[in-house]
């Protein structure tokens, strides 16, 4: 699998495990994401540490899930960027859409009213 | 059913023939393997019941032939042995017989063991058929690909074009049979001339789809009301758009429905051919890269927005002024996420890199030698991903 999801509450945080965040596992992904929100969960946390590479199929499924979330009043927070993920967000202006953060901690905080 | 009986001992074969007729079958009999062979190259019998020992050919190695002849379908073969030796039974398995029997037998044996066979043979023919559809299917789907393929290939500019003292060139390597890059130039008017290349995200047919809908639009330069140029109550009654703006429009007509997923990356550029300015906007695209004619390269442009994901998003324009000599190298992320064996990318540094050192060779020849550059990288010519650079020359 290439990825994997826990809850604290009811936040789920997806974990992409996949060194390669592409084309392959971006309609899984999407659907794991659009699932979580419409069992429940607000707010969603993407947690990217492990990914080198990002593609514009991955981003076009985040940006999906992000789009069913704040519709909803909820949001996707982004953690644990690397170099090459982050200037794929800065080339694609998408660091301006989302929030990011340097851990789930952090974001998970943020969420905190 | 129709039985071949292959057995050379003619009270044995006589039995078995007249207990098969009585059951409503039609039997063939032929005295050895060879003869067997021969009438099942001929007459089109799927069941053959064998002895196991027989002069010229016996009833293993008639079995081996059967399965070697690349008849047009399956045939059953059932052994007849007078012994029940396991290694026998392996050895005829070996050879590719379905089912043995051990003489002498008794009917009701005799009449599971064809009825199982009967069994089979349906399955085997049922399996056919249904094999036969999808190739059928399959070579439906094979030449609709190809055709659409050729259909987004002509709408690919000529190659080597000089358009009003500037020179476009370009490389294009598809991933599989269609593809989701597609680029263009043309005069807008007597004073500019535009370009674009855009990458519309996943592969095959819809992202063709998309692809040619997009060049049909953006084709449109000599319409006075259209993406490229808007009309106007006064003389000269439209105006140029310009690229941010002409890409805040796509973006807003082409709001990717949810589950589609369907938006671009793209460059759109103009050029003043009086001042030799270009203006351009980026979005989700790589940025370009610019090599001045006695200076160095650079990638330019401020990002942006990929197209379809977000609507009401501004682009911004890049302005900068290009001298006689300047090139510029518009490209898709096919060619910089291109992987070798080692799924490491050829990146952005890799291609400056030996855009750099072609510097010297006319525009032509140094996409060739990119195009070589990027086989030997890929170590083959299968890409993962659609490949594409749009080359200018001032």
């Amino acid at each position: 699998m290439a990825f994997a999801t826990t809850f604290v509450d009811d936040v789920f945080i997806t974990t992409v495990t996949s060194p390669r965040a592409t084309v392959d596992i971006a309609n899984k992904f999407k659907r794991e994401l659009l699932q979580h929100l419409d069992n429940g969960s607000r707010h969603g946390v993407v947690d990217l540490s492990d990914t080198e590479f990002i593609d514009s199929a991955f981003l076009g499924a985040l940006v999906t899930a992000l789009k069913r979330a704040t519709a909803r009043d909820g949001d996707i927070l982004l953690v644990g960027l690397q170099q090459p993920v982050k200037a794929m967000f800065e080339l694609t202006r998408l660091h301006r859409i989302f929030q990011i953060h340097e851990t789930t901690q952090s974001a998970l905080k943020s969420l905190k009213p | 059913m129709r039985i071949l009986i292959a057995e050379d001992e003619f009270d044995s074969r006589k039995l078995l023939s007249r207990k098969l007729r009585a059951w409503g079958h039609e039997i063939v009999e032929v005295e050895n393997g060879a003869q067997a062979l021969e009438i099942l190259q001929r007459e089109p019998i799927s069941f053959v019941i064998s002895d196991w020992m027989m002069p010229q050919m016996d009833g293993p190695e008639l079995c081996r032939c059967i399965r070697s002849a690349e008849l047009n379908r399956y045939v059953y073969v059932i052994l007849l042995t007078a012994k029940d030796e396991k290694s026998e039974l392996v050895a005829g398995m070996e050879s590719g017989a379905d089912d043995f029997m051990v003489k002498p037998f008794n009917n009701d044996e005799l009449k599971v063991r064809i009825r199982a066979g009967e069994r089979v043979l349906k399955l085997e023919r049922d399996l056919d058929e249904r094999n036969k559809r999808l190739r059928d299917v399959y070579s439906v789907i094979e030449k609709d690909l190809e055709a659409a393929a050729r259909m987004q290939k002509s709408l690919l500019p000529n190659k080597s074009t000089e358009m009003r003292g500037i020179n476009f060139e370009w490389l294009f390597l598809p991933c599989t049979f269609v593809a989701g890059d597609i680029f263009s130039f043309y005069p807008v008017n007597e004073f500019y001339v535009g370009f674009y290349q855009l990458d519309v995200a996943g592969h095959g047919i819809p992202s063709a789809m998309m692809s040619v809908t997009l060049n049909k639009i953006l084709a449109q330069s000599s319409v006075a009301d259209s993406m490229v140029k808007r009309s106007l109550a006064e003389v000269p009654y439209y105006e140029i758009v310009p690229p941010a703006t002409l890409i805040f429009d796509l973006n807003q007509r082409f709001q990717m429905e949810d589950d589609a997923m369907q938006y671009f990356t793209m460059v759109y550029g103009l050029i003043d051919l009086r001042n030799k300015t270009l203006q351009l906007s980026q979005a989700g695209h790589p940025s370009p890269i610019v090599m001045r004619h006695n200076g160095e390269s650079k990638a330019i442009g401020t990002g942006g927005f990929p197209v379809g994901m977000l609507p009401d998003l501004e682009y911004e324009n890049t302005e900068i002024q290009l001298h006689p000599g300047d090139r510029l190298f518009v490209y898709s992320d096919g060619i910089t996420e291109c992987t070798n064996s080692e799924r490491k990318p050829f990146t952005e540094e890799r291609l400056m890199a030996h855009l750099e050192k072609e510097r010297d060779r006319p525009l032509k020849e140094m996409l060739a030698s990119l195009k070589e550059s990027l086989y030997q990288w890929r170590g083959s010519r299968d890409f993962e991903d659609d490949l594409s650079v749009l080359a200018i020359e001032v």
